[in-house]
């Protein structure tokens, strides 16, 4: 792929397509020449996890394999190295704020008397860049790509109170507080401003636990994955002839932290939405079974500033029209599904 | 291309982002000047200060840069012995810190978003102010052919092409602001270019 000043190093893949399966090892073979007679303290490769987005990107080397320890090649001397990477364990993820992609590296570090050798001849050439890193031409790397067809989801929440949602109602309170100071505009306005405020919040903490304080909360019984779905049990405390209808759903959330300056900033956003459960005639007990992500969706994903994360969501409308969020996290995983030897 | 040429960049591509400019070579002066005092690069957010200082502290390796969060461990800085060294985002300290920082320090070069004149006044330090600020057609034609020409590993950048009325319209939308430029830029590459790779 690219010839190097002491070797020439050329990766040739068992399959021509740089596309892996989650759970799919890379096999093929390293081909090593040497140019010169060159010492080797050791020559390997590096799978590694670059992120990258509006975020300070980031590269974590995942595994680091040697394939070859303190050896001496003669010149022209060809070694071929067989090769079969552990299983990959985290997909590739496109997503709309950051993104991560797999690197295959190769790393080679000569000894000492080689690296000599080699910076005696950058500063002839004016090449500072080799002189201080002799194997600056040695290495090579491809970009792959881990995609994840083959797989199944684990999903699960954790037992307890759901939490209320006031994401909304923050806005409402945002509004009325707007509305307050343009309004008292002309009077003594700091005085209507605190009155306002106090309205405001007043409203923000009456509004949020009034469809609360009616059916004394919900909880989250059991949550887990059969089949194809996600399976959920909720347990209303009391008064739920009150409830009109409640929906259930879940979400899959990118979340990314851009801190390249001197402030930081969120960004976040749905990646994926499941279909709503809908209820009617409610009981105290509600099982919901709801279908799992498309296998195109990330599972998880904590790298750096970038995270995947899943929410469980409840709204409940009550018969007088009051409107009460919840929602709880849940644990995503995505694992790739292991086949069977005899298939 | 490997990836969005308009997302972040890791320190090694930074130094063939920067587009030169005059403030980047007053402060390689200032830091190089014997005489003792501050510099603050004062600016809105995504006008470059951060930037600057990077690009500053691997011309100076030799000193320190702390970028700081709201997770700041100040015992790192007072660890050092470093006369001169970078501040990325001085507002994480506290004020009387800071004036305790300003009296010690022979020189720090450091960004934030407010003037910091009360505070060298009450330290009783000189110091020097950069405003970073404005952004005119060809820097922003320049730094946006820099960043294609790294994720399309093409060394010269001027063999990139771009069109100058898309450069205005960014200009007159935008402003300086070069951040939101980035994530415009982002998105619509996004958009256009999703299996790029």
């Amino acid at each position: 792929m690219i010839a190097g000043k002491l070797v020439f190093t050329e990766i040739i893949l068992k399959k021509e397509s740089k596309n892996f399966l989650l759970g799919e090892s890379i096999e093929g073979v390293i081909y090593l020449k040497a140019l010169e007679d060159v010492n080797i303290n050791y020559f390997g490769y590096s799978l590694i996890k670059e992120t990258r987005g509006k975020l300070i990107p980031g590269s974590q080397a995942i595994l680091t394999k040697f394939l070859l320890i303190n050896r001496k090649l003669i010149k022209g001397q060809i070694v071929d190295l067989d090769f079969k990477s552990p299983p990959i364990p985290i997909e590739s993820y496109k997503g709309k704020n950051a993104e991560s992609f797999w690197k295959f590296e190769t790393i080679i570090k000569f000894n000492e008397e080689t690296r000599q050798r080699v910076r005696v001849e950058s500063l002839k050439k004016l090449n500072l860049g080799e002189y201080f890193y002799p194997e600056k031409y040695a290495n090579i790397s491809f970009d792959f790509n881990v995609v994840a067809n083959n797989c199944k989801f684990e999903i699960s929440g954790k037992n307890g109170l759901l939490k209320i949602d006031n994401e909304k109602i923050s806005s409402y309170l945002f509004w009325i507080l707007v509305a307050g100071i343009f309004f008292s505009f002309g009077y003594k306005t700091w005085l209507w401003v605190i009155v306002c405020a106090m309205i405001g919040i007043s409203v923000y903490f009456i509004y949020i636990s009034l469809g609360n304080f009616i059916i004394g909360g919900i909880d989250l019984i059991s949550s887990k994955t059969a089949d194809d779905y996600l399976v959920c049990y909720f347990n209303i405390h009391k008064n739920w002839s009150h409830v009109k209808n409640i929906t259930i759903w879940y979400e899959i959330h990118e979340e990314v932290t851009d801190n390249r300056g001197t402030g930081t900033g969120i960004y976040n956003e749905v990646l994926y939405k499941s279909k709503l459960c809908k209820f009617k005639n409610i009981t105290q007990k509600i099982s919901a079974k709801i279908n799992l992500p498309p296998g195109t969706v990330p599972g998880s994903l904590n790298l750096g500033n970038a995270k995947v994360y899943a929410v469980l969501k409840l709204k409940a409308e009550f018969n007088n029209g009051i409107v009460a969020n919840y929602f709880t996290d849940l644990n995503i995983k995505k694992s790739p599904v292991k086949r069977s030897p005899y298939s | 291309m490997r990836h969005n040429p308009f997302g972040g960049l890791t320190d090694q591509e930074l130094r063939r982002a920067i587009v030169p400019n005059d403030i980047l070579s007053d402060i390689i002066k200032d830091v190089e000047s014997k005489e003792s005092y501050m510099v603050q690069l004062v600016g809105k957010k995504g006008r470059g200060k951060t930037l600057h200082l990077k690009i500053l502290q691997q011309l100076f390796d030799e000193y320190p840069i702390y970028l700081l969060d709201e997770n700041i461990d100040l015992k790192t800085i007072d660890r050092t012995e470093s006369k001169i060294f970078f501040i990325d985002s001085i507002q994480h300290i506290r004020f009387m810190k800071r004036i305790q920082l300003y009296r010690r320090a022979h020189k720090i070069v450091f960004t934030t978003h407010h003037h910091r004149l009360h505070e060298f006044f009450l330290a009783g330090t000189k110091h020097k102010t950069y405003l970073m600020k404005g952004l005119d057609e060809q820097v922003l034609g320049n730094a946006i052919k820099k960043r294609i020409a790294i994720a399309a590993d093409i060394n010269d950048f001027n063999q990139v092409e771009i069109n100058q009325k898309l450069v205005r319209q960014l200009l007159r939308k935008y402003g300086d602001d070069f951040r939101s430029i980035l994530n415009y830029l982002y998105d619509q590459f996004k958009h256009a270019h999703y299996d790029c790779r």
